[in-house]
C-alpha cells in the first residue's frame, strides 16, 4: 500500500513540475492523460440442451452480468429448452471487473409469487475473454450450486515480527500479525450479507481462531481489527530443550519447520438469525510466505475444500452461444493523432480513389474488420464535418468500376458500410419520427395480416385443426381476405409517413443521394433507372426496410415484438421494398407469380408509384444542399423549418401583477433564427439568433397553469412559449433542439419552473439569474459532439497496426507490379544484389501477370505506394508512444495480488 | 411425406431469388429486386421418394444478419452462392459457412456451393478452379449454375436433399417428431 502512494506523489509532483507546452510533455503527464477505455460488444446468441425446471421446461431469460452487477438482460423466451435469444448488448465498462457472466434465469409465475432464480451460467475471466474474443462460441454452462455460490475476493496483510520474551527463558520470539482490510464482491444469500472474518491458524496440535465483527448489509466491508499470533507457542519445553542440546543455529531451523506446518485460514460467513452462512475461505500455508516479513494482497476466496469438485462424472447442463467483442482503447492526448488526422483527412482527394487511405484500410484490414473500420471513418469524418466528401469520391469509384446497372450496391462493400454506417448515426431521429407511430399501431392492435397462402393453409403452423379441409379452405380465404386489408392499413400508413417526411430528411442523407445520383447521371447518362435504384438501395432498402426488420436495433422500440407484430413489420417491410422496386421509371413488370404481387394488384396505383419516385427525387435533388465544391450550402442559405402560431409570455417580466402579458404570435424558425411577428405578414417583433439558444426544455404546468409550454433557453433570458397541443409541442421542441445543438455554450442546468413573483417556482432561487436546479434533458447534445475524436483514431492505429504484415504484403505487391509497370519504386528487395534484382526483371517479364493476382488488386502501384508509406510512418509513432506508455505503467499486465488478479486465480 | 428445409445464402445481386425462382415456377426472373425474404414449397420427387422442399430464399444485403442466424438454426441444408462475376461475392461465403457451422455446432452441415451466372463467362472473374478449390476445402459438393439458362437448377436441390438424407436417414416416426417441433 505504501509503495502505491509513494508512486502517486511521485506522479503528482511531475505534473505540476511540468507546466511546459503540451507537445514536450514527459512519458510521465503522459501517462497521466492516457485515458483506457474498454467497450463490450457482446451477441447473446442462443442456448441448448438445457436441463428442464419443474414444469418440464423453462422460461428463460440470460442476464450479463460484470461479477455480480447485472448490466442487460434479454426478453423472456417461454417454454423453451433451447431458447434463441439473438440480442445484442454494446456498452463501455464502467468499472474494473474480473469475472464477466452470463446467468440464465428461470421464471416461474405462480399463482401470487413470481419466482426469477438463476439455474445456470457460464462465468468467463476478464484475462480469458481474449480467447475467445470476436469469435461466435458455444460456451458451456455450469450449474449454479457449485460455482457461484462462493465469490468475491478477501484483502489479507500479514507480518511477521520478531519479540523478545521477557519470560524466564530469555530467547527470541515471532509473532504473525494479520489484518483483514475489507472483502469486496462477496455472495449476497438469501437477499442479504453480513459479513465477518475469521482468521485461524491451524496445524496438527493447533488450532486458534479469531473473528472480526460483523458489518451490516454490504458486500464490500471494511473491517479495522488486528489479529495477532505467537508462532512459538505451546513448544517452549521442546524447543528449549532443542536449545539445549543442539544450540542456536539448529533451534532456528527446528524453529522454521515448524512453522512450514502451519496454516493460515482466513473464512467469511454472513451472520444470520437462522445461522450463519458460509461465503468461502482462503487457505495459506505458512510456508509459502517464509521468505517475506510481510505479505499483502488480494485473494480470492474458494469453496470449502474438499466440497470444490463434484462426483467426478462430468454432466452436461446445456450451453450457450455467445459471442464477445472485447476492445481496450489506450487513448493519448489529441496532439498525438493530429498527424494521422492530417493524413486520413487530406486522403479523401488522393488520386486514383484506390491509393487513398479508406479503401487501402479495408484492404489490409480485412472484410471480417471492416464494420470496425467503417464505424470510426465515419465517426471522425462526420466529426470534421467532412463526411460526404469521404463517401463521394468512393462511391464514385465503385460507380464507375460497376459492371452492370442491375446489381449495382448491392453487394456489401466498403461504400454501402460507410452510407448504412452514416444513415443510422444521423437519421435514427428522422426513422423514428416516421416508423414509430406505426410500429406501436402494430405491436398494439395486433390485427392478423399474414397473406402468404402457405403460411395461412399450412396446418403445421395453425393450433389446432378439427375442422375439415372444406372449412379451413373458405375460412382460408375469408381470412387472407380481410388479412389483406389490415395489412394495407398499415403499410399505407407507412409509406404516407415516409412520403411525407422528404422536408425533414436529414440533410446529411441529402448530400449523400446527390452525390449518388450525379455520380451515376455521369457515369450512365442514358440510364434513367439506376439513378433511382441506387439512391433506393440505401434509403429504402438498407433504411427503412432494414428498420422494419429489426426495429429493436433501429431503436424503435425497447423490447422485442411477439411474433405476430413482427411477422406483420416483415410484410410490411417487403410490401414497401416492392412498391419501391415498382416505382423505378423502367420497372420490368412482374413475371412471378407472388402473393406480395397479387396484394399490390389489388391496392396498389400508379399515383403512389409516381409519389415514391418523386420522394426520391426531393431527397436526392440539390435543392437542399451542396455547391460545386461540396460545402454544405445548407449553411448559407435559409431554410424555414417550422412556423406556426404560438402563445408566448412576455420575456424578462418578473411579476405576476399583469397576468395579460401572453399574447398569440405568429413563429418561424429557419436554420438562422427563431422570431416572432403578430402575423404572418407583418415585421418580426422580436429575432433570437440561433446561436443564443442555449437550451429547450420543457416548462412546469403548475408554472401558469397551461399546458403545452415548453422554455426557450438564452443565455440572459428565457423565453416561454405555449404550444397548441402536445405534438406540436414536441415538434417545436424537437427542431429547436436540432438548430442549437452545435452551440458550444448549451446549458448545462436549467429551472423547469418558471420565475413568477420573485423566485422560481421549482427551486425558490429570488435571482433570475441563479444557475438553474436541475440538469437539462439527456438528449444527446449531438452527434458531433458526443463523438470521441480520438477514440476513433486511436481504434484506426490499432486496426492498423494489426495489420501490418498485410501493409508490408501490399507494398511489396506494389514494389512488384511498379518493377513491370513503370520506374522503379523503394521496395523491400533493394538490399538485394544487383544481380539478384535483374534475375526477377525477366522472370516478371516472362511470367505476366504479376504474381498473387487475386490477393491484392494494385491499381496505382506508386501512388498506393506512397500512401502505405505515410500508413507505416503513422504508426511506428504511435507504436513508440504506446510501448513507451506500457514500460512506464507496466499497463500490460495486472500485478499478482491486485483486485484485478488476485491470488489463487488460475 | 418428409419435409426438407432449405436456405438459400449469399451478397446482395448474385442471383439467389433468381435459381429459386427458376427451380420453383420455371421462370427467370430478369430483374434484380433485392429480397426481404421468401419462402416457397415444391413438392418434388427426389430418391424415389416425394419430397416437400421448403425453400427459404433470404436477403444478401449485410443489414439483414439478425435474421440469418434463426435462418441456420431452422435449415437443414444451405445453398450458399456467389456469382461467378464478382470476386467479392466469393469471398464472403467463407464468414456465412463459418456462422454455419457455428450455429449448427458441428462440421458437417448439408452445404453445397454454387457458382451462378456462369452464362456469363465473358464477365467471369472467379475461376471453375477457384470453386472446386474451395469446395474441396469446405468438403462440400460444387455447382456452377446458371438459372437464366437453365443450367444445373435443379441438381442444386436435388443434391442437397440428397447429402440431407444420407446424414439424417429419416426415421420412422418423422411425423410426430417433427409436429412436436414445429410447437416448439
Amino acid at each position: 500500500m505504501m509503495c502505491g502512494d509513494d508512486i502517486n506523489q511521485s506522479i503528482n509532483t511531475d505534473m505540476q513540475e511540468d507546466t511546459g507546452p503540451e507537445h514536450c510533455a514527459t512519458s510521465n503527464s503522459m501517462n497521466e492523460s492516457v485515458k483506457v477505455l474498454e467497450n463490450l460488444q457482446i451477441k447473446i446468441g442462443e442456448a441448448k440442451h438445457l436441463i428442464p425446471g419443474n414444469r418440464d421446461t423453462r422460461n428463460s431469460y440470460c442476464s450479463v452480468c460484470l461479477d455480480q452487477e447485472e448490466i442487460f438482460k434479454t426478453r423472456i423466451i417461454e417454454k423453451s429448452l433451447s431458447p434463441f435469444f439473438q440480442e445484442d448488448v454494446d456498452f463501455d465498462i464502467p468499472h474494473k471487473f474480473r469475472l464477466l457472466c452470463f446467468n440464465l434465469h428461470d421464471v416461474q409465475e405462480d399463482v401470487l409469487v413470481k419466482r426469477d432464480h438463476i439455474y445456470a451460467k457460464v462465468a468467463i475471466k476478464k484475462t480469458d475473454i481474449v480467447k475467445y474474443n470476436a469469435h461466435e462460441h458455444w460456451f458451456p454452462l455450469m450449474p449454479v450450486e457449485s460455482c457461484s455460490k462462493v465469490q468475491g475476493q478477501v484483502y489479507i496483510d500479514v507480518k511477521f515480527s520478531h519479540y523478545q520474551s521477557l519470560g524466564l527463558n530469555v530467547e527470541d520470539g515471532h509473532k504473525l500479525t494479520v489484518r483483514i482490510p475489507e472483502c469486496s464482491g462477496l455472495m449476497i444469500s438469501s437477499g442479504n450479507c453480513d459479513p465477518y472474518v475469521t482468521v485461524s491458524l491451524q496445524g496438527t496440535h493447533r488450532n486458534e481462531t479469531k473473528k472480526t465483527r460483523v458489518r451490516k448489509a454490504t458486500t464490500n466491508p471494511h473491517f479495522d481489527d488486528e489479529f495477532v499470533f505467537e508462532l512459538n507457542k505451546n513448544n517452549n519445553l521442546r524447543r528449549s530443550w532443542f536449545d539445549l542440546t543442539l544450540g542456536g543455529n539448529e533451534m532456528k531451523v527446528a524453529d522454521q519447520e515448524h512453522w512450514t506446518a502451519l496454516t493460515l485460514k482466513v473464512a467469511v460467513y454472513s451472520s444470520g438469525t437462522l445461522g450463519d452462512e458460509f461465503l468461502g475461505e482462503v487457505k495459506i500455508p505458512l510456508s509459502s510466505l517464509i521468505d517475506m516479513k510481510c505479505h499483502a494482497g488480494w485473494y480470492l476466496l474458494n469453496a470449502r475444500s474438499g466440497k470444490t469438485t463434484g462426483n467426478g462424472v462430468k454432466e452436461d447442463f446445456g450451453s450457450i452461444r455467445v459471442k464477445i467483442v472485447y476492445i481496450k482503447d489506450y487513448v493519448f492526448p489529441s496532439h498525438v493523432y493530429n498527424e494521422l488526422l492530417q493524413q486520413l483527412v487530406s486522403s479523401v482527394n488522393v488520386e486514383p480513389v484506390s491509393a487513398s487511405w479508406p479503401n487501402i484500410m479495408s484492404t489490409v484490414c480485412g472484410v471480417r474488420n471492416r464494420p470496425q473500420v467503417v464505424r470510426s471513418l465515419v465517426r471522425i469524418f462526420l466529426h470534421q464535418s467532412m463526411l460526404s466528401q469521404l463517401i463521394e469520391p468512393l462511391a464514385d469509384d465503385e460507380i464507375d468500376r460497376n459492371q452492370s446497372p442491375s446489381t449495382l450496391f448491392r453487394n456489401s462493400s466498403l461504400v454501402s458500410g460507410l452510407i448504412e454506417e452514416s444513415m443510422r448515426l444521423v437519421g435514427l431521429n428522422y426513422l423514428f419520427n416516421i416508423l414509430s407511430p406505426s410500429i406501436e399501431k402494430i405491436k398494439t392492435e395486433k390485427k392478423p395480416c399474414e397473406i402468404d397462402p402457405s403460411r395461412l393453409g399450412a396446418p403445421s403452423f395453425a393450433m389446432a385443426s378439427s375442422t375439415s379441409s372444406i372449412d379451413m379452405n373458405s375460412q382460408a380465404s375469408d381470412q387472407s381476405q380481410s388479412n389483406m386489408n389490415n395489412l394495407w392499413e398499415y403499410v399505407h400508413q407507412v409509406v404516407t409517413a415516409i412520403l411525407k417526411s422528404a422536408p425533414q430528411c436529414p440533410s446529411l442523407f441529402c448530400e449523400i443521394f446527390n452525390g449518388l445520383r450525379n455520380s451515376v447521371t455521369k457515369h450512365m447518362p442514358d440510364d434513367a433507372n439506376t439513378r433511382y435504384s441506387a439512391v433506393a438501395s440505401f434509403i429504402f432498402l438498407r433504411f427503412f426496410a432494414a428498420a422494419l426488420l429489426s426495429p429493436r436495433q433501429y431503436k424503435l422500440v425497447n423490447e422485442d415484438m411477439d411474433a405476430t407484430s413482427s411477422r406483420t413489420c416483415t410484410l410490411v417491410a417487403k410490401i414497401v421494398q416492392h412498391l419501391c422496386n415498382k416505382s423505378m421509371p423502367k420497372a420490368a413488370s412482374t413475371q412471378t407469380a407472388s402473393y406480395v404481387n397479387t396484394f399490390c394488384k389489388r391496392f396498389v396505383t400508379q399515383e403512389h408509384l409516381d409519389s415514391i419516385q418523386n420522394f426520391i427525387d426531393v431527397i436526392s435533388s440539390t435543392m437542399k444542399c451542396l455547391d460545386s465544391k461540396g460545402r454544405t450550402s445548407s449553411i448559407l442559405e435559409k431554410v424555414m423549418l417550422k412556423e406556426g402560431e404560438m402563445v408566448k409570455r412576455a420575456q424578462g417580466r418578473t411579476f405576476l401583477l399583469s397576468r395579460k402579458n401572453f399574447k398569440t404570435r405568429y413563429f418561424a424558425l429557419t436554420n438562422y433564427e427563431l422570431s416572432y411577428r403578430k402575423n404572418k405578414s407583418s415585421k418580426p417583433l422580436c429575432i433570437i439568433p440561433v446561436q443564443e439558444i442555449i437550451g429547450v426544455e420543457k416548462l412546469q404546468e403548475e408554472s401558469f397553469r397551461m399546458g403545452y409550454m415548453f422554455q426557450v433557453i438564452q443565455p440572459n433570458r428565457v423565453l416561454y412559449c405555449k404550444a397548441n397541443n402536445s405534438v406540436d409541442q414536441k415538434e417545436w421542441m424537437d427542431v429547436l433542439l436540432k438548430v442549437c445543438t452545435c452551440n458550444r455554450n448549451r446549458a448545462q442546468h436549467y429551472h423547469p419552473g418558471a420565475f413568477l413573483q420573485g423566485k422560481y417556482i421549482c427551486c425558490n432561487s429570488t435571482t433570475q439569474k441563479a444557475p438553474g436546479c436541475t440538469r437539462v434533458t439527456g438528449l444527446p447534445a449531438s452527434i458531433r459532439l458526443s463523438t470521441d475524436l480520438d477514440r476513433e483514431l486511436e481504434r484506426i492505429y490499432s486496426l492498423l497496426s494489426s495489420s501490418v504484415e498485410r501493409i508490408h504484403q501490399l507494398q511489396e505487391e506494389c514494389g512488384a507490379r511498379a518493377v513491370y509497370v513503370g520506374p522503379q519504386l523503394p521496395s523491400s528487395s533493394q538490399f538485394d544484389s544487383e544481380e539478384s534484382v535483374s534475375v526477377e526483371d525477366t522472370d516478371i517479364e516472362q511470367s505476366l501477370p504479376p504474381p498473387n493476382p487475386n490477393k491484392f488488386d494494385v491499381e496505382d502501384p506508386q501512388h498506393t505506394f506512397r500512401t502505405l508509406c505515410s500508413m507505416l510512418e503513422c504508426i511506428s509513432t504511435l507504436k513508440e508512444l504506446h510501448e513507451e506508455y506500457f514500460t512506464a505503467s507496466g499497463a500490460n499486465d495486472a500485478e499478482l495480488g491486485t483486485h484485478e488478479r488476485p491470488y489463487g486465480d488460475t | 411425406m418428409r419435409e426438407y428445409k432449405l436456405v438459400v445464402l449469399g451478397s446482395g445481386g448474385v442471383g439467389k431469388s433468381a435459381l429459386t425462382v427458376q427451380f420453383v415456377q420455371g421462370i427467370f426472373v430478369e430483374k434484380y429486386d433485392p429480397t426481404i425474404e421468401d419462402s416457397y414449397r415444391k413438392q418434388v420427387e427426389a430418391e424415389n421418394q416425394q419430397c416437400m422442399l421448403e425453400i427459404l430464399d433470404t436477403a444478401g444485403t449485410e443489414q439483414f444478419t439478425a435474421m440469418r442466424d434463426l435462418y441456420m438454426k431452422n435449415g437443414q441444408g444451405f445453398v450458399l452462392v456467389y456469382s461467378i462475376t464478382s470476386q467479392a461475392s466469393f469471398n464472403d461465403l467463407s464468414d456465412l459457412r463459418e456462422q454455419i457451422l457455428r450455429v449448427k455446432d458441428t462440421d458437417e452441415v448439408p452445404m453445397i456451393l454454387v457458382g451462378n451466372k456462369c452464362d456469363l463467362e465473358d464477365e467471369r472473374i472467379v475461376t471453375r478452379e477457384q470453386g472446386e478449390q474451395l469446395a474441396k476445402e469446405w468438403r462440400s459438393s460444387f455447382l456452377e449454375t446458371s438459372a437464366k439458362s437453365k443450367i444445373n437448377v435443379e441438381n442444386i436441390f436435388f443434391d442437397l436433399v440428397k447429402q440431407i438424407n444420407k446424414k439424417t436417414p429419416e426415421p420412422k416416426r418423422k411425423k410426430k417428431k417433427s409436429s412436436g417441433c414445429a410447437l416448439l
